[in-house]
């Protein structure tokens, strides 16, 4: 079972970089959230039937740990007014500018807009989205539309 | 950068890659960055209560108390060590539900109904502590002296864990008050 749980995963790991690093701000963080997204999605391996696709149960598991298992701040966190243009990642990686703009402007929601946004973003149905979070479909929408309008302003601030 | 740039770049993200034996070491509770500590935590505590226990009954005179009073001050332990695993198992299982919502949802009530345990831990250690103590025994000052020890740092334990669990309730009904809020 185990093999299988390796294989699915470094095949859908996308998904776990992705949500690891709208959720923390530091790579040492953004790694160890990685490393408990992927102890509890190792838990659950057992308990998944094949009920929705596998990116589904990966992203349900991965924002559900990513909410639960928050951090106390190490020092006082204060997001700029504007998103920096060339911000200067501290491991070193290239990473594109826009790349960074993005994860800025998405760390900026609350934890539950950025596990609506992110479904969205992937291209998940709104009845999809209401299904993994639990709200109804309608309310979907209209979160989908305030937090699009949030972003709007801090995309062009 | 509009949503339809956000929604394209979005679906190109995580390229890095962990390979299969990195994942696997990543399945292990020894390599968890947070049940690793907290487990280690656990063990010591746990080991040095069971120390108090055994060295209570000639430090404290154990044998001339009242066997109720003994049996109070395993109990109130014991109490302690079960709130303490309680605890842990809350933190190692944060999916607790089959959506988001219903899983913070039972979140909050196991924290309520913990938090509401970890009262009952300290109260239940402050009876027993002033009960066990003050039945026949001619105090000393050194014994004074760690009562009054015993009593402040237990009463600190429990405060910051009391504090901890407040703060996770705040962090779960925050949440759920951001899904309910249309």
């Amino acid at each position: 079972m185990q093999k299988t749980f390796l294989k699915t995963i470094q095949l859908h790991q996308n998904i776990i970089h992705k949500v690891s690093r709208m959720y923390r701000d530091t790579r040492e963080d953004q790694q160890d959230l990685f490393q408990e997204i992927v102890y509890q999605l190792w838990k659950s391996f057992p308990g998944f039937r094949g009920d929705s696709k596998i990116s589904t149960w990966i992203y349900r598991i991965a924002l559900n740990t990513s909410m639960a298992t928050f951090r106390k701040q190490k020092t006082l966190l204060e997001f700029p007014e504007n998103i920096p243009d060339n911000y200067q990642y501290t491991d070193q990686q290239d990473m594109s500018e826009n790349e960074e703009r993005m994860y800025e402007a998405l760390r900026q929601l609350n934890d539950s807009e950025k596990a609506i946004i992110s479904l969205f973003l992937e291209d998940y149905s709104y009845h999809e989205i209401a299904s993994i979070i639990g709200i109804k479909e309608n309310y979907v929408g209209v979160k989908i539309n305030r937090i699009k309008e949030k972003l709007k302003l801090i995309l062009n601030r | 950068m509009d949503i339809d740039d956000l929604k394209s770049n979005w679906k190109n993200l995580g390229n890095e890659s962990f390979s299969e034996k990195q994942l696997q070491m990543m399945t292990k509770v020894n390599n968890h960055p947070t049940l690793k500590k907290l487990r280690l935590k656990l063990i010591i505590e746990a080991g040095f209560l069971t120390t108090l226990l055994f060295v209570y009954y000639d430090g404290f005179d154990g044998h001339t108390k009242p066997f109720w009073a003994n049996s109070l001050l395993i109990i109130c332990v014991l109490f302690y060590i079960t709130n303490n695993v309680f605890g842990y198992f809350q933190i190692k299982n944060p999916i607790q539900g089959n959506n988001i919502l219903n899983s913070v949802q039972n979140q909050i009530k196991t924290i309520k109904r913990l938090t509401l345990f970890s009262a009952v831990c300290a109260i239940l250690y402050a009876i027993t502590l002033l009960v066990f103590f003050s039945v026949s025994i001619e105090f000393t000052p050194s014994k004074y002296m760690i009562l009054v020890g015993l009593i402040i740092t237990f009463a600190v334990m429990f405060y910051f864990s009391f504090k901890r669990w407040k703060k996770r309730a705040g962090h779960f009904n925050k949440l759920l008050n951001e899904f309910e809020d249309i």
